[in-house]
């Protein structure tokens, strides 16, 4: 037996509620260091985590995702409680299919905030710009993604404007931009979006 | 969506693990939170399984250590799915050598809650 500790007394409830774990923890004033051994813990199961969640919304239960891709309740049930580095593509490819989802995989360094914003700017430029060429097909075609492209920059602006209010000083926005040789007038993603001096 | 309580006695385990066994309470809390994504992702608590919780008697289920690396005591953190009121409590934590009167410990605690209503 441990000695060092008091004998267990049945002591009343608390009388907090949390409607997560995270706020759990932070609303019984675990320290700081043990929640942050948590958080890295959680970067360990993020990926099984992120299955664990496309199998409740495609509604199935262990057992039904077994049975839709061949395996046992019990094969399930480890995969769901393994962590990040062992689970394989098959099982991805598996979950995918079975949930109608689809999971985008990234191996390496992640990226950090900057790298990411601007990896997800070229992404969008690229489907922008094929969205553009299927509009030349026809005049239908055309208004409907003139009509997207209408309600996709309003949303770009209206994330970047939220985002930047968030800022200490968020009154005011620096937009810096440089037109390079004879490139269309239009914003050059490789220049940069950001001044260095925040990077 | 799952509501989490726990009791003061946990609050005492806490604080203890905090200063001794800090790894292994951010092991078992680690697996608190997967244990509530089941939780949350599942139509009864029973639906589910995973290699890091224990089914024990009265419906308690004690979250182990698993995953949070090599070399820690078995750790245990038990707490009792509330099936209608859809609060999970968090009764205790203990070790493997306190395991028998832990359950015992939690045992009764679901049985004063079951007559308490």
């Amino acid at each position: 037996m441990n000695t060092e500790r008091e004998k267990k007394a049945h002591l009343p409830l608390t009388g907090r509620r949390y409607n997560s774990v995270d706020e759990f923890l932070a609303g019984e004033c675990v320290s700081a260091d043990v929640r942050s051994a948590v958080s890295t813990l959680d970067k360990e199961t993020a990926v099984v985590e992120t299955l664990i969640r496309a199998r409740r919304d495609a509604g199935l239960t262990q057992q039904q995702m077994a049975d839709k891709i061949g395996k046992t309740q019990g094969a399930i049930s480890k995969l769901e409680s393994s962590s990040d580095p062992e689970i394989t593509l098959e099982e991805l490819a598996a979950y995918a299919k079975a949930t109608g989802q689809n999971f985008g995989v990234m191996i390496g360094k992640p990226m950090n905030h900057i790298e990411s914003v601007k990896y997800h700017a070229f992404g969008i430029k690229e489907h922008l710009s094929k969205l553009a060429k299927e509009a030349h097909r026809n005049e239908e075609v055309e208004q409907a993604v003139q009509a997207f492209f209408g309600e996709a920059f309003f949303n770009i602006l209206t994330i970047l404007s939220k985002c930047h209010d968030e800022m200490p000083n968020g009154s005011t926005i620096q937009v810096r931009m440089r037109k390079v040789g004879n490139a269309s007038p239009t914003p050059q993603l490789r220049e940069p979006i950001i001044p260095a001096e925040s990077r | 969506m799952w509501q989490i309580e726990a009791t003061q006695q946990w609050d005492k385990d806490r604080k203890w693990y905090e200063k001794k066994r800090p790894a292994e309470l951010a092991a078992v809390l680690h697996n608190l939170k997967r244990y509530v994504l089941q939780l949350n992702s599942a139509p009864n608590a029973k639906a589910f399984t995973a290699g890091y919780m224990h089914h024990e008697p009265h419906g308690i289920v004690a979250l182990d250590q698993k995953g949070g690396g090599g070399n820690l005591q078995e750790t245990r953190l038990y707490v009792y799915p509330h099936e209608e009121r859809k609060v999970l409590f968090i009764i205790t934590i203990g070790n493997k050598d306190e395991q028998p009167s832990d359950i015992q410990f939690c045992s009764e605690f679901v049985e004063s809650f079951a007559s308490n209503g």
